[in-house]
Parts: structure tokens; sequence; C-alpha cells
């Protein structure tokens, strides 16, 4: 007879039993949707990450309503970190009412329960694609960002296991190479989005596809920050008040995309613009929808 | 329906359109049901791809996506997703009940070849006909439908194949003409985070990969893009595995239940580059839950090439010989949502990348300017 | 005066059970240039390869400027082949990045060793590219542009763009134009002359350890069988290899 190796010996045999007949019911949605174990192995890989600011961490990704690519990390951390008390915000590229915002947030409504509002200065947790808050945030606040490559050094070998190998070794050369290049041949970083930091004088961290506008907010900031990559398997994180620094050098300094601008709407001068060429004229608006709206009614 | 004009086989060819034509009902009358009896290699299909075995999940699945296979995958796995890992069970030769099996590599292995219900044969000819009989299914395993042995048999006789038929590559193995490789660790990727080149996490991204994208690098690899290939399939088996418990009280095993699968077995004919080493073939192998044999051919195609990569010297790998770039690249999942997701708004992101376009243009490209620091 | 580069009975042996090299030792002191003279497959390779932390040895001890750094691995290792030992590979290609520029394969030196102003890098790697006598023009060209000669150059400066005090260079100009052959070694015999680092030179050529080295340590099958200055090795050789090297390439 070939050999029955059990690899679940802490459930006894009546368990296993009763398990195998629950096991194909439903009996509705769990607390936040997933499962204990899922939300045990996100909460671990978590905890991990906050411990070491800005490295990757691996974790079992769960396969989620939300397609991979789509928010699946995002989701997952949001839904393995909220409670009950929570006041969830979730946006998208700084739009509230983005189809993909609206059906991550409503899933999170439904099965956890929370209240959710559209204010960031209201949010408890945001979760977050590819854009923070305008809004001046607070201690009390978790941003989750929603991360499609977690791997900044994946300009310079596609390959994990090269990667991983530079990461810890903190040979990060080859990124300083790519942007020596970079002023050498045309005189500029070529870095748009996704502009790549040093977290805490260690890891070389992507802060996911938030423009450079964004990149300075993440220094020293209050709230916590943590970045989920469904897809990859990926989660890292920045506690409070971490030194984040984009890769430039000393004679560089950092340029965000700053223009003359103002947006047509609100006024602003100091938030991200993107085009609006919906009317007959060009003009810039902001991003962010909803300070946007709150700016121009004077809230 | 179709004939091949070899004599002896034709036989054989008669009798597995006779049992596709024959094919009983699976379980219950509904709906679900009739699809998977009607189409039971597209839930076949999803089952492999989801990595699970549930015919009528994955059949409600298929209906809810409307036939979009990577969105009827998405659902069962989101639902399998949550539900509790309780064991892992090993099989042993005597769990697996043959339905079909052929060896290219031998014309008479030990045990014998068994075409089984297969339709390689037929004439692929559109039946306009409504009324055609060939909408049946592939015979059930659960009626005990024979396979037809390749001597001219009647098919109705209801002879079964013996169970714990001897693997064809056991004359190569006992040769010594099969290359050491490496032995694979069942884990669950779905719930460790394994690493992407050892052999046994890689197979299991095979078994759930998306049929299109093993087919797709297979075929690249047999081009020649990759390591030279000379692939044979030594053993193609089909059948239905039984997965043993014990009792709780007696200890006693008893079968819970069974599923229908696909194992392909090839050899790479090597003549090693480094001409180190004593030439051999490099057995891959490939399973997949279901009856979409080109997946397990695939899978053993893949897993061949990758294992005979490793045994040469360190060295820069051809991305179709390279475990750790196909693991990347197979899943349907993580292949379609990446893909797809480029439709979500990316006004931000591409300002960002307008704004420098923009600010690079007026020098762009001068390579020959020098700066003084 | 301590050694610059010790090796200590350093024995390697390939994966594949080759015998890479046996028992070398040698003392390699500040200005001073030794030759390992043989023909392939005689250890020369390996031995400078153990020297530049390429390969690991079996057994034995590498001890570089007083540190010994037998095994060293990672960040350790990074930084003493940015800040101590420099190299010039037999081929172009393993010793550079051929997408990268000039001025960027030189960058590479500082930048491993921490620098982090884009002007001052930029500074010494255009230094050291003029001193190889390369052309200021094209110091943002990538280097897949450049000739064979020129590729060379830029080897060497990336080499010694940090100062080390060890230089090692394998087969320097075996893939180089006959006539490109004698620049390049004029060069490096006047960086030499001038900077006095020391240099460890591996070479089947006899006529480059003439021009090059003081000193010659002869090999053959993975040892050291003959060893001394180099004219004494030249005019007199005493082991049987050695005076089979010699007069196969008919030194005048």
């Amino acid at each position: 007879m070939g050999e029955f190796t059990d690899v679940t010996p802490s459930l006894s045999k009546r368990e296993l039993g009763d398990l195998a007949r629950r096991g194909g019911r439903s009996a509705g949605y769990r607390f936040a949707y997933l499962d204990e174990s899922a939300k045990r192995d996100v909460r671990r890989a978590l905890l991990k990450a906050i411990c070491i600011p800005g490295h990757q961490v691996p974790f079992a990704s769960r396969e989620m309503p939300v397609a991979r690519g789509w928010g699946s990390g995002g989701l997952q951390v949001t839904l393995a970190t909220l409670v009950a008390q929570d006041v969830v915000k979730v946006y998208d590229q700084g739009d509230d009412e983005s189809m993909n915002a609206i059906a991550i947030r409503d899933l999170i409504r439904r099965t956890a329960g929370v209240a959710t509002t559209t204010d960031a200065r209201a949010a408890t947790l945001i979760q977050t694609r590819h854009r923070i808050p305008e809004d001046a945030l607070h201690e009390d606040q978790v941003l989750v960002f929603q991360v499609p490559i977690a791997d900044p050094l994946r300009i310079v070998d596609a390959r994990p296991s090269v990667t991983r190998r530079l990461h810890a070794e903190r040979d990060y050369a080859p990124i300083w190479l790519y942007l020596y290049e970079d002023l050498a041949r045309r005189d500029r970083s070529s870095f748009s989005h996704s502009h790549p930091v040093l977290v805490d004088g260690s890891y070389v961290m992507s802060p996911s596809p938030i423009p450079r506008h964004d990149v300075p907010r993440l220094h020293h900031a209050p709230f916590l920050a943590l970045f989920g990559a469904g897809r990859e398997a990926i989660v890292y994180a920045v506690p409070p008040y971490t030194r984040v620094e984009p890769v430039t050098f000393e004679d560089r300094p950092f340029e965000t995309e700053r223009g003359e601008a103002a947006c047509a709407l609100c006024g602003a001068t100091a938030t991200f613009l993107v085009e609006d060429d919906a009317t007959s004229e060009h003009r810039w608006i902001c991003s962010d929808v909803d300070h946007c709206v709150r700016t121009r009614g004077g809230r | 329906m179709g004939y091949t004009t070899v004599a002896n086989r034709e036989a054989a060819v008669l009798a597995a359109a006779e049992l596709l034509a024959s094919g009983a009902p699976a379980d219950g009358d509904d709906e679900l049901s009739r699809f998977v009896e009607r189409y039971p290699l597209a839930v076949d299909q999803v089952m492999a791809e989801a990595g699970i075995v549930e015919p009528r999940v994955c059949a409600r699945a298929f209906a809810q996506a409307q036939g979009d296979l990577a969105r009827a995958v998405s659902l069962v796995r989101a639902w399998s997703a949550m539900l509790p890992r309780l064991a892992h069970r090993r099989t042993s030769p005597q769990d697996w009940l043959p339905l079909r099996r052929i060896t290219p590599a031998f014309a008479e292995p030990s045990g014998g070849q068994f075409l089984g219900a297969s339709r390689d044969y037929e004439r692929r000819l559109l039946d306009f006909d409504d009324r055609s009989a060939a909408r049946a299914g592939l015979a059930s395993p659960r009626d005990g439908a024979a396979a037809a042995p390749s001597s001219a048999a009647n098919p109705a006789d209801g002879a079964q194949l013996p169970a714990g038929l001897p693997a064809a590559n056991e004359t190569l193995a006992a040769e010594g003409l099969v290359a050491e490789c490496e032995r694979a660790r069942p884990d669950d990727i779905t719930r460790a985070t394994p690493s992407k080149t050892e052999r046994g996490p890689f197979l299991q991204s095979l078994a759930r990969a998306e049929t299109g994208a093993l087919t797709a690098l297979a075929y690249g690899g047999i081009r020649g893009y990759g390591g030279r290939r000379d692939p044979t399939l030594v053993e193609l088996r089909a059948g239905e595995i039984l997965v043993r418990f014990e009792r709780p009280d007696t200890g006693q095993p008893f079968v819970v239940g069974s599923f229908v699968a696909t194992y392909a077995e090839v050899a790479l004919y090597a003549v090693h580059e480094s001409g180190e080493t004593d030439a051999a073939f490099t057995l891959g192998t490939g399973v997949t839950p279901g009856r979409v044999e080109r997946r397990a051919i695939a899978s053993a195609l893949l897993d061949a090439a990758a294992a005979r990569a490793a045994l040469e010297p360190d060295g820069a790998r051809a991305p179709y010989d390279d475990r750790e770039f196909i693991t990347l690249t197979v899943d349907g999942q993580e292949a379609s949502g990446f893909v797809e997701h480029l439709k979500l708004p990316h006004h931000v992101t591409f300002a960002a990348e307008l704004e420098r376009v923009r600010a690079l243009r007026p020098s762009p490209f001068d390579r020959l300017r020098v700066t003084r620091g | 005066m301590s050694a610059v580069l010790e090796l200590r009975e350093v024995t390697l042996r390939y994966p594949d059970g080759t015998l890479g090299c046996r028992d070398v030792s040698f003392d390699l002191f500040a200005g001073e240039v030794i030759g390992i003279v043989g023909e392939s497959g005689s250890g020369k390779s390996t031995v400078v390869g153990c020297a530049s932390l390429d390969l690991i040895p079996s057994s034995g001890r590498v001890v570089v400027a007083g540190e010994d750094v037998t095994g060293i691995r990672g960040a350790r290792r990074r930084r003493l082949r940015c800040e101590s030992i420099g190299t010039v590979y037999q081929t172009p290609q393993q010793g550079l990045d051929f997408s990268l520029t000039a001025g960027g394969n030189v960058a590479s030196t500082m930048l491993g060793a921490g620098w982090r102003s884009f002007g001052r890098v930029r500074e010494r790697a255009l230094a050291y590219h003029v001193a190889m006598e390369l052309p200021a023009e094209r110091f943002d060209v990538p280097v897949e542009l450049f000739s064979g000669g020129m590729r060379q150059r830029v080897q060497l400066a990336k080499a010694l763009a940090s100062a080390p005090p060890l230089l090692l260079l394998d087969e320097p100009t075996a893939s180089l134009d006959v006539s490109v052959q004698a620049r390049i070694l004029d060069l490096v015999r006047r960086l030499q002359l001038e900077r006095r680092f020391a240099m460890l030179v591996v070479s089947h050529d006899l006529a480059v350890m003439r021009m090059l080295a003081d000193r010659l340590l002869v090999m053959y099958r993975g040892e050291v069988v003959e060893r001394g200055l180099t004219d004494q090795i030249l005019g007199d050789p005493q082991h049987p290899y050695t005076q089979l090297l010699v007069s196969a390439q008919l030194i005048a």
C-alpha cells in the first residue's frame, strides 16, 4: 500500500470530519471577507514588513473577488487590517467614483459593515491607487497603497532571483548607474511615477506609481503606510516618522512635476493637476476630486 | 466517425468513436449537469486552471462568466481560496484506475497500450448536422466504461484496464539511461511562499497554469528558442484517481472520492552541451486534473526542459528553460488580470510620464555632448 | 613593508573536479609587477581569479593589504573590488556593461564605493577616461560602439578610477590587434611607473612579460614550476617547461 502521511496532525480526526462536512457551505461572509488563515498570513507578513521598513515580504496572496492586477493586494491588506470602528475611504488615481474604487468600497462595506467616506480627513483607513490625499494627514490614519510592481529594481533586472540578492546585499549600484546614465545622456532623470526611494537609509523601495508630487509626503509621515501587491504576492510597509528619501544624487535635487498652472475649478496651485480636454478649452484640474470639491465649497 | 487507414488500429479508433457516442449521463438531471455532460473539456479546463475538482461549480462559473474562461477561473478560485485545506495525500500506483494509456515511445510496453475514448483520430470537420450523436461527452468515469485495447476487441464486453500499470519509463531507468533530476517536494503554493526555482513549486504552478500559456511556451521551446529539444512522449495516461483517507475510529483506509486526471511523461534526447555527462534522457512529468491532454504534455515538456537546463553548469538560461520565468508568466489569473488592468484609469500615472517626456524632449538623444561637472 | 597581495598555498578545484591551481604562494609589494606566465590550462587565470575575488579557493588564503579576504562575499567583497582591487578582464564583456556609456562604466566604480555627487563622479570618471587616451567626446557614448582597443582602455579607466593599490590584468592584450597591443602595453607601463600601484599580469606572451613584469612565476598544470626575476627567467630558464616556453616564443 502507499504511504498515508497526514500533514495536519494538529486536527483531530473528528475535527477533520466536521471540517470536511462544513467545507463547501457558505454561511454568509465572515467579517471582512477573509477567512482566519488568510487574515493571519497577511497580518504576519505586515508585522514583519513594519519591522523592516521598505523590505519586500512575500505572503500567500489569496485569490480575491477582485482580479489580480486590480487591487487584490491592497484589498487583502485592508481587509486584514481594518476593525469594525474604522471609517474607510477607497479611491483610484484621486477619484472616489472610479468604477473600481466603487466596487472595492462596496465589497468592504458589505463584508465588514464599516462606515465609508470620501473625505480623507475623516477616514481612518484609506485604500488608494496611486495617489496620496492632498489633505494633511495625521497619526491615527493608515494608508494602504495598491501596488502593481513591487520591486524598484525591476527596471534593472526582471528576475526576482537576481533582485532579491541585490536587495539582500543592499547592492543598489545598478539603480545609481541607471540614474547616472539618464543624467549623462539627457541631463535629466527619466523617473516619472514610482520614483525609487531609500527607506530608513537601508532598502530601496517603490512608493507605488504615485506621482513625484506625492513622494515627499512619505518622508517622516505621521501615518502608517502599507503597500500590497496581490499579484506579485508581496507586502511592504513604512512605519510613521520614517526617513523616505528619493534616490537622487546630492547635487541633483529631487524635482516634482510642478508647473505654473492652477486648477481651473478650485484655483489650487499646490495640488497635483491633470489635463482636462472635456470642454472646448484645454485646462488643468485637480486629480484629487474630493479635495477639489471641498476647496471650491470653502470647506 | 473518423477512421485511420492503419489496419490493426482501425478497430481501436472505431471503438473510441463508439465510446464517445455512447457517453453516459452525469450526476443529476439539471442544467449544470447537462452542461458538464455536454462540455466536459471546457469544465476540465476551468477545473485545472482553478486548481480544484468541482465540475458543477466550474460549470456554474462558466455560465456566469458567459463563456469567458479566465473569468470563470477567477470566480472558482476566489470561492476556493476561502475553503479550508485539510490534508495532503500521496497517490500510489494502486490508486490509479486507467481509462486510457498510450506510449508513443514504445510500441509494446509492459501492460499494453489502450487508446481509450479519444478524439485524436477524428477528422476535424465541422459537423452541421443538429442531430449528430457526436454531441455526447466523453464517457463518464463513474459508469465503468471500458477503454479499447489495441487489439481489435469489442468495447462493449466491459473489460477493465488493470490497475497499477507499470510505468513505461521503467526500462529506461533500469538501463540507467535517465538523467538524475531534482526531486520535487509537494508544497501548497496557495498557502506557502515557495521558491520559484525549485521543481516542486514549479510543477504545481504548471498544474494550475493557463492552458494557452503552457502550450505557447512549450511550443516556443520546441521551435528552438530554448535549449536543444528533441522530445518524445514516453507515456500519456488518463485515469481516475482514488483519494483515500483513514477511518478515524479503526484506522482503516477508505476512499473519500475520486477525480479524473491526465499524466504525461516526456523524454528529451540529451546530448549535454558540456560534454561531461554521459548521454541520457531527461524525463519531465506533467499532470492536469481532467482530460485536457495538451496541458499535461506541455507541462511535461516544460518540466523536462527546465530539469535539463538545471543540469547544465550555471549560466544564462533561455526564458523557455527558466523555471522562474515560466512560473511568473503562466498563471492565467495573474496574466489576464494584469493585462486587463490597463483598462483602469491611468490618467495620473500617464500625466507623470507626459511631464517627463515633455521635459526630456529638448535634447533627448544627444549622446555626444559632454558636460563638465 | 607589508605586501599588497599575498597568496598562501592557494588551491582550487572546480566543481567538475578539474584542478585549477595547487599550492600557489607569493607576495606582491607596492610598486612591483609580477607576471604569471603559462599556456592555457596552466592555472594562471585561476590564480588571478582568486586575487580578484571572482573565485573562491578550495584551500589556502588570499590576503589583500593585510586583510584576509579568502571567501568573502556580498557587500564587503564589493567594497574591496571597488576600492582596493582593480581588474582588467581578458575580454571586455566580462569587465564592462556594453549597454552603458564609457563614463557609466567608469562611474560604476565610484558609485559602488558610495559616491553620491553626480558632478564629482563624472569629473573623476572623465579624468580617467582622458588619462587612458580616450577622446573626451566619446565619454557619453555606449561602449558597444567602441573598438576592442578602446574597450580595453575603458576597462583600465574603470579599474583605476578609485586609485586602488592593486591592479590585476588577465591577458590584457589577447583580444587585441597586434598594432593596438603595443599602445595598450605602453599605457599600462607608463601608468604603473607613474602611480606605483602593485600589479599582477597574467599572459601566455613572454613579450608582454618582458615589457611589464619585474618578476615572473611560471605555471604548468596548476603549479608554479619556476620563479625569479624576469630577465633571469627569460635569459636562463631552469625548468624544462620554462625552457620549452622560452624557446617556443623565440625571444631574442
